[in-house]
């Protein structure tokens, strides 16, 4: 199987690290971060399947500002939205804004299990589908590779 | 079920209107423009589902260009790309910006609709279509 990187941001910090003990424990990669600032450097160091992030993170830049510029920075990365009963509007809004899903709070490890397997699967379908146009496109000039190598 | 509607860009008159007229056929609301300008004042009036896109449009604005706008004013709207044996690499560049797929021109219409019902599936496979 592909290795699946996932990043948690939230401004709680116990929340973040219980969940990243729990997706290593299930051998999915995990980092956390607590604020959607390190949240964009981040991904801008290192490649994500999916970012999971809380739309309320008082103090910082808030979930959808940040999922907005993730969004920039990576257009494919998947993001899963954590939200309180009071903020669901908020999440359809950054549904609207291209996040995959959401998640009420608090969010049992199951459900987060199902959504981020989900996620990662439309992730590695897109993945998928430019590697194969890469090759499709390749084949077609065989000799355009061997060209391009000896410009090196 | 939610009803969806195409947003088909061409510069290709013909080709535009073969498409429409395929896609009405279908019972599919779509609306078709012929660069990617207008493209984008319908974006402003309306909501799509699917956007086919042709990268190559000579004169006005480039699809890439117009790719990464659609993407900032409706994010959720799949793109499929029409692209010429020689702007694959273009349109590999505007799946790595999000978009959904391409297809080769000469376009059989059976793959671009196929595509379309593709990318369909995909937006009503969403975990919470009611957004």
């Amino acid at each position: 199987m592909d290795s699946f990187m996932v990043l948690i941001v939230d401004d709680e910090k116990d929340f973040v690290e219980t969940t990243v003990n729990r997706l290593i424990k299930r051998n999915i990669e995990a980092v956390g971060v607590t604020s959607g600032e390190e949240a964009l450097e981040l991904v801008k160091k290192r490649l994500f399947d999916v970012v999971v992030m809380d739309i309320k993170m008082p103090g910082g830049m808030d979930g959808i500002e940040t999922l907005r510029e993730l969004k920039k920075i990576r257009p494919l990365v998947e993001v899963l939205l954590l939200t309180g009963h009071a903020s669901v509007e908020t999440s359809i809004e950054g549904m609207k804004l291209g996040a995959f899903d959401y998640l009420l709070k608090p969010v049992s490890m199951e459900e987060l299990m199902v959504k981020l397997g989900h996620a990662f699967e439309k992730k590695s379908e897109h993945d998928q589908k430019i590697r194969k146009a890469k090759i499709k496109d390749l084949m077609r000039f065989p000799g355009r590779v061997i060209t391009q190598d000896k410009d090196l | 079920m939610h009803t969806f509607s195409v947003l088909v860009v061409d510069d290709e008159k013909d080709f535009l209107e073969t498409v429409v007229k395929r896609l009405e056929q279908r019972k599919i609301n779509v609306t078709g423009v012929g660069s990617g300008e207008d493209a984008l004042e319908q974006l402003k009036k309306k909501e799509f589902s699917v956007i086919i896109l042709d990268v190559k449009m000579p004169g006005g604005m480039d699809g890439i260009e117009a790719l990464r706008i659609i993407k900032k004013m409706q994010p959720r709207a799949e793109v499929i790309l029409l692209t010429g044996h020689a702007s694959v690499e273009t349109s590999i560049e505007g799946m790595k910006l999000g978009a959904f797929d391409y297809v080769l021109k000469p376009v059989k219409l059976e793959d671009l609709l196929a595509r379309v019902s593709a990318a369909l599936k995909r937006k009503g496979g969403d975990q919470n279509p009611q957004a």
